[in-house]
């Protein structure tokens, strides 16, 4: 029986959708897609501290919500990114689409307010199986391979999880979510934590989130690129903060990122590797782990989802209307999708950091917040990957897709953007702007108090900031040459994670082909011989035994038969004395046994 | 009002005021950067007067160069590698 104060679990609003929507007919349903968002930003803002809802079932006590700061403030960018994804993703005709992000979605707030590892799982397997389906709803050979990779190396971290689970539970007999103390060396955690990381992408298990995101649907990657990681940073947060390897490991996924992103070609890669990077920003705030690097990355998560949302969305529309992001394949198309680039330089500026804009507030208060907890290479690398972030998503990707020193393109054929793809672009873009230049919109939502509030607006830190994002831009001009893109595939961790399964496939196919050759022989040699003496007994029985007894009846009918034409031969006198004889005969038996 | 079409594509012709747009706003920010400094500067070498300018943009330049014309040879192949287009 469930068990709650006031409490309404976005989670169920966004399932109601997933199973309302196949029973659906006619135009209007697409209206009902803005619903589940509505109620979750309701939702969100009608819930307070301590709110719970349980649950007891088989036994165990689930805590399905569990409403604290650090839950609130998750949910919060979860709800007005769902919202914004939706409108976005409004025009799309097919269902499945809609119904598996619902699946998605709902899965990443069940995660946010799990209170038990039990209740977490669940939804952390849902979201695998909804963001599967958003790459494989692209529908072509190279998605649904790309969804079947992807799906295999999440089945993989979730049983890591499951594992960790299981042996937790029987260590602490509880499934409750709770802190693990820091660097606890117990297998459990290092089970459950590498289950966190496979879904925060963090380096060396990242490559599936670069191999699968450019891969997905237009609209589906708007939602992967906001939900999967943010939840697994938001579970390291809960679960890992202040372990020492999460910094270290941070710092290289940051800098990792970047480095990758500045030789890709295809603009959704490009930002899949800047997800990587990003997150380890999260990731490094929460190793580090004082209040303020925590702050710094919840604040990095919600300002990231917003401006990576619309990046997803710019690019998104680029693929759409141009049929490719691949950025050899674009350029000259800035007076032809003028406002796609408008809105996808609010997000470029966003994630590089500067000024007005709400990647300044979030990412300096991590990196400050290294360097006063005195983890100084940690902030250094952090830096190190603004610089990259700025090359290549501030100014790479929009110089290459909408002018790369070409003339306008007014000849190729664009396809016409919907009024809903503009619209869910414009509430990201004016939040992005609006935290950046008031960053109450946003501070006063960190969960966790700190003495000295961090303040972004200093006249030091715009200084700062501008002149590293303006000597980066000065690096590209005189390197634009060099760092034109170009088509190509970049050897990933993925070429070890195919390795990886061709190994796992030869050691399940190479004993079963043995097997099978073996049988094969085997067969040949004793089982053909039996069969064949068994064919030649029931040959012989057949000729011999049924034809045998068939044959002899049948010549035993036809005697009898012949017999009888031979006493059928009108002589009436003959009838007459066979009767009497057969009369005497009957008499007799009667007589004697009567 | 010209649409925000027609402007990019004035502006397309003024590239010479964008550059000059450019270098100025960096000689700005160097100068500022003469006179205003960190009060508590996270790694030293950063109170010093245009280190971020060096470190913005000698970083770029080493990760540009090395990742395009060092590290991408090396491990750059055909699209279709995998064979998954």
């Amino acid at each position: 029986m469930a068990t709650s104060s006031f409490f309404i679990h976005p989670a169920v609003a966004f399932l109601a959708l997933a199973i309302v929507l196949p029973f659906t007919r006619g135009k209007e349903w697409r209206w009902l897609l803005l619903i589940p968002p509505i109620i979750a930003i309701f939702a969100v803002f009608t819930m307070t501290d301590g709110d719970s809802l349980t649950l007891r079932w088989l036994g165990q006590t689930l805590q399905l919500g569990r409403v604290d700061a650090l839950s609130r403030i998750f949910a919060q960018v979860f709800a007005v990114m769902s919202l914004a994804g939706m409108l976005y993703a409004l025009h799309v005709q097919d269902k499945l689409q809609h119904i598996m992000a619902s699946l998605y979605v709902a899965g990443g707030f069940g995660c946010v307010f799990a209170g038990d590892y039990l209740t977490l799982f669940v939804f952390w397997e849902m979201m695998s199986i909804g963001s599967t389906f958003l790459v494989f709803c692209n529908r072509t050979r190279e998605s649904t391979n790309a969804a079947f990779r992807y799906f295999l190396y999440h089945t993989a971290g979730g049983l890591l999880l499951l594992g960790g689970m299981l042996l937790r539970y029987q260590a602490v007999q509880s499934w409750a979510f709770t802190a693990a103390a820091p660097n606890m060396g117990e297998m459990y955690n290092w089970l459950i934590l590498t289950g966190f990381c496979v879904n925060a992408a963090v380096v060396p298990l990242h490559a599936w989130l670069p191999d699968a995101y450019p891969r997905g649907t237009v609209t589906g990657s708007v939602f992967m690129c906001a939900f999967t990681t943010k939840t697994a940073v938001y579970v390291l947060m809960r679960g890992f903060a202040g372990w020492e390897i999460l910094a270290v490991m941070g710092t290289a996924m940051a800098i990792y990122g970047v480095l990758y992103a500045c030789m890709e070609n295809n603009a959704r890669r490009i930002l899949s590797y800047h997800i990587v990077s990003q997150v380890g920003y999260m990731v490094a705030g929460i190793g580090v782990g004082t209040a303020m690097t925590l702050n710094g990355a919840s604040a990095h998560a919600y300002a990231h989802i917003l401006y990576k949302g619309l990046l997803f969305m710019g690019t998104g529309c680029l693929l759409y209307s141009a049929g490719t992001a691949k950025l050899n394949e674009l350029g000259g198309l800035a007076a032809r999708l003028p406002w796609v680039m408008a809105l996808y330089m609010v997000a470029a500026l966003s994630i590089s950091g500067m000024p007005l804009f709400n990647g300044f507030i979030s990412k300096t208060m991590t990196i400050a917040g290294a360097a006063e907890a005195h983890h100084t290479l940690v902030a250094l690398g952090l830096e190190i990957a603004a610089v990259g972030t700025f090359i290549s998503v501030g100014i790479k990707l929009p110089y290459f897709a909408f002018w790369g020193g070409k003339e306008p393109d007014m000849a190729r054929e664009l396809k016409r953007i919907p009024w809903n793809m503009y619209a869910g672009m414009a509430i990201l873009a004016i939040l992005c702007i609006a935290q950046g230049i008031a960053p109450s919109i946003l501070y006063r939502y960190l969960p966790f108090a700190v003495e000295d509030p961090y303040v972004p607006w200093t006249v030091w830190n715009v200084i700062q900031s501008g002149m590293l994002l303006a000597f980066s831009g000065l690096a590209f001009y005189l390197l634009r040459k060099v760092i034109t893109p170009h088509a190509g595939l970049n050897l990933d961790f993925d070429y070890f994670y195919r390795a990886i399964g061709c190994l796992v496939l030869c050691c399940v196919c190479k004993p079963l082909a043995w097997i099978d050759n073996h049988w094969t022989e085997a067969y040949r040699v004793v089982g053909l011989r039996g069969l064949m003496a068994i064919a030649f007994g029931t040959n012989a029985f057949d000729r011999k035994g049924i034809d045998g007894v068939i044959d002899g009846s049948a010549y035993g009918f036809m005697g009898i038969g012949r017999q009888g034409a031979l006493l059928q031969n009108s002589d009436l006198q003959r009838y007459l004395g066979l009767a009497v004889i057969l009369f005497m005969v009957l008499m007799g038996f009667y007589w004697y046994f009567g | 009002m010209p649409g925000l079409d027609k402007i990019l594509l004035e502006q397309r012709n003024k590239r010479g005021f964008w550059l000059k747009a450019f270098f100025s706003i960096l000689a700005v920010l160097l100068v500022c950067n003469i006179v205003i400094r960190p009060h508590h500067p996270h790694f030293g070498v950063d109170a010093y007067p245009f280190f971020w300018a060096v470190f913005g943009l000698g970083v770029g330049f080493v990760m540009v160069y090395g990742m395009k014309r060092i590290i991408q040879p090396l491990i750059v192949r055909k699209e279709d590698y995998y064979g998954d287009i």
